[in-house]
């Protein structure tokens, strides 16, 4: 009867432990995270203010997962300056429904002398345009994101840039948001000055990666949002989101940087689309969808 | 007597299900040599847990009911964590695996102290049923595609061997080994403080000439590779990248291989020279599009997978050097193998052992120990590799290169940069006229003795 007791008892304290260990264990593990990973913190992104246009390019943004759900980064990017700037910065912005986050700034700042060749007429200070570094996602509550790119070159030029690319955490964790099918377009508007291009239309795996640029002439590719309305030989049709990008390069060749956000890519399940079919290309710019 | 062995059958179905349901969903893209590990250790681990319980309490029945479940934990995690998580999705690993095993443990307790002997039977015999009837049915529906397979293997050695017996050149295969950043000999032992000279020895041991002091034009590497294959001094880190890109992408040296019947192989990062890669996700075969070849995606579903890091280079760089490993990729016929890696350059994700390095420090330029783990590993690795070419390749060459040394170590000036790895095997042929040279001079020297060509070295244009 004695040891019934006392198995009891430690049988009760074992269960106290647990409980407690479970009302504890994000502080004590979160309070060691720092040890193994950079965090993200919580900012206002309205308070985030921004004089330069910030250039930029991912070259890897990679989710490792692992315990602290970490992303690994590397990329170039500058913000256009005559000025010292021995201590740019680099900071990765997530803006969300509500809640907004930022990464830390000591993110590793190497050379990239090809930056500076690559934009010949762009006042490029110098060599310091690579940046990298990682940070877990644990923190960040569930929803959606975006992902912006802000840049501190000194304390005269800085400046924000939205890089089209979209997160989701939630019960799977952080992963990146594909492009989804969405209801089809009303009352799309023929615009002659509407430029566009498909540079590449090919299948990967069980999709068909589709990238090009568009935009309209006159109006600021960062306000627009592209859309591709694919339709086969008897009239059906589907309409796809698409994730956007900086494009210098069309910028440069329009002579305008009204158009560096033209971007876009998205990848359409293949088993949606017959042998014979269109692509539509759909700019949103001020409320107006238009196509050629 | 089937009685008797109906509990470890239903051990061995139970944690054989998950990888055998994976690997009959992908029996086309999938060998079976690749899951065969997998189940030992499955197997291994769930006899291990059978034998914990069987020794504490001495009842196999219940021992096996008992293993079962944590086995179905071990196996399945994920799958259960993401269920849990739907519901309550601010639980985290360290929330959800003592909640299993805590309520597991409960399990298991009710099954000794409340459940007969004969109730534990009768759930096992239904767990064995329920289970073993999937992986059977999983194998069915499989065979087809498993016979279509083996078939494809036994037509395909069959046209191996006819190609072989057609051979009408004795050119030798020519392997091009090409490492990113990895340091010359004098550049890793003076910012490094690291004395590399036993692979140095090595390497001569195995009949290479290593050039000691050889130095390229620049330490960029879009430069440096596109005049590496095409064989002279045809850009300078002026050029624009979208030139460079191009000249990489339709190179001489591609060329002049293809035009003397060699048949192009490429690894690791080889489409940056233009080259699909057999390793890169161009051809490789069994890997999702996130990387993962089968035994990761099996590992990512089990209780270990906040332990596995997803880093896509560390897989590229070992399926690249793995492939020398293969007795089937020595075809007779002549090949010109390209391998170029973006390693020991960062991110330094091994360390000296091939063990993983933390996330933070993949690009830790300041703490030397980063990349010269990497650097080391890199270097028993290519020891592997050059062994396996020379073991079932004794004719071939080996063009070993870099195309700078380490370039952010703290102090380090711009002509040691420029510093590089280079060595060549070439056995029927003295090949010492390399020293001293360029990567680019290397080449010409090789080619003209191949090809039996006279091409001069080539000085960089000022």
């Amino acid at each position: 009867m004695k040891i019934e007791r006392i198995k009891l008892k430690a049988y009760a304290v074992f269960m106290l432990l647990f409980l407690l260990y479970l009302l504890f264990a994000d502080r004590i593990i979160l309070s060691k995270i720092n040890n193994y990973t950079s965090s993200l913190y919580t900012i206002d992104f309205d308070e985030i203010k921004s004089n330069t246009d910030a250039y930029y390019s991912f070259e890897k943004l990679e989710i490792l997962d692992g315990m602290f759900n970490q992303v690994y980064f590397v990329g170039w990017a500058y913000c256009e300056t005559t000025m010292d700037n021995s201590n740019k910065k680099v900071y990765l912005v997530f803006k969300g429904d509500g809640i907004d986050y930022i990464s830390d700034y000591s993110l590793a700042i190497n050379r990239r002398p090809d930056v500076q060749l690559a934009f010949p007429d762009k006042k490029v200070f110098n060599a310091r345009n690579h940046f990298t570094g990682e940070f877990s996602t644990i923190i960040m509550k569930n929803g959606s994101y975006d992902l912006y790119l802000y840049v501190e070159e000194n304390e005269f030029n800085y400046g924000l840039v939205n890089t089209g690319k979209k997160f989701v955490k939630d019960y799977r964790g952080f992963r990146k948001y594909e492009p989804q099918i969405i209801e089809n377009k009303p009352d799309i508007q023929i615009c002659d000055s509407m430029k566009y291009s498909i540079d590449s239309n090919k299948s990967e795996g069980e999709f068909l990666a589709i990238s090009g640029w568009a935009f309209i002439e006159g109006k600021e590719s960062k306000n627009q949002y592209i859309y591709l309305e694919i339709k086969d030989v008897d009239g059906n049709k589907f309409t796809m989101e698409t994730n956007q990008y900086q494009r210098l390069d069309v910028g440069t060749y329009f002579a305008d940087d009204r158009y560096n956000t033209s971007g876009f890519s998205t990848n359409i399940p293949l088993n949606l689309i017959s042998s014979d079919y269109t692509i539509r290309v759909i700019v949103e710019n001020d409320g107006v969808f238009a196509s050629e | 007597m089937l009685k008797k062995i109906i509990p470890f059958i239903s051990i061995i179905f139970v944690s054989i299900y998950l990888p055998t349901y994976i690997y009959t969903k992908n029996v086309d893209k999938v060998l079976f040599f690749d899951v065969l590990p997998v189940l030992i250790v499955f197997c291994a681990i769930s006899a291990l847990v059978f034998t914990i319980f069987l020794l504490i309490t001495k009842n196999v029945v219940k021992s096996s009911l008992s293993a079962i479940i944590f086995i179905i934990i071990i196996t399945n995690y994920k799958l259960l964590e993401g269920a849990f998580n739907f519901l309550l999705p601010m639980l985290n690993y360290w929330h959800v695996l003592p909640i299993f095993l805590v309520v597991s443990l409960h399990i298991v307790y009710f099954i000794y102290i409340k459940t007969t002997n004969k109730v534990c039977e009768i759930t096992i015999n239904i767990i064995c049923i329920t289970i073993g009837s999937l992986v059977i049915f999983n194998f069915i529906l499989a065979a087809p595609s498993i016979i279509k397979t083996v078939r494809l293997a036994i037509t395909e050695a069959d046209d191996k061997m006819y190609v072989d017996s057609q051979k009408a050149n004795d050119s030798p295969n020519i392997y091009y080994l090409l490492l990113d950043e990895y340091s010359s000999f004098d550049v890793i032992e003076q910012y490094y403080n690291y004395d590399n000279t036993e692979f140095a020895n090595w390497l001569e041991a195995q009949g290479f000439f290593v050039s000691y002091n050889s130095s390229n034009e620049s330490s960029d590497t879009t430069t440096v590779v596109t005049n590496y294959v095409n064989l002279e001094y045809l850009v300078n880190d002026e050029t624009s990248s979208s030139d460079k890109s191009y000249l990489r992408k339709n190179s001489k040296l591609v060329e002049l291989m293809s035009l003397n019947g060699y048949k192009i192989i490429g690894l690791g990062d080889s489409m940056f020279i233009g080259i699909d890669s057999m390793t890169g996700g161009n051809g490789g075969g069994a890997n999702t599009i996130e990387g993962l070849d089968f035994q990761q995606v099996v590992l990512n579903y089990s209780v270990i997978y906040p332990f596995i890091i997803n880093e896509s280079d560390s897989s590229l760089i070992l399926d690249s050097f793995d492939y020398f490993n293969y007795k089937n990729n020595y075809a007779d016929e002549q090949t010109f193998t390209v391998m170029y890696l973006v390693t020991p350059h960062e991110p330094f994700i091994f360390d000296e052992n091939g063990g993983s390095v933390l996330p933070r420090n993949y690009n830790n330029w300041d703490d030397k120990e980063f990349y010269l783990g990497q650097y080391i590993y890199i270097t028993k690795l290519i020891k592997q590799a050059v062994s396996k070419i020379i073991e079932n390749d004794p004719n071939s060459i080996i063009v070993l290169q870099s195309d700078h040394s380490a370039r952010f170590v703290n102090g380090i000036v711009a002509n040691d940069r420029q510093k590089i790895l280079n060595a060549v095997y070439y056995p029927s042929k003295d090949i010492s006229k390399i020293n001293a040279k360029s990567g680019v001079n290397t080449w010409r020297l090789v080619i003209n003795q191949l090809f039996d060509m006279n091409l001069n070295i080539v000085e960089v244009d000022e």
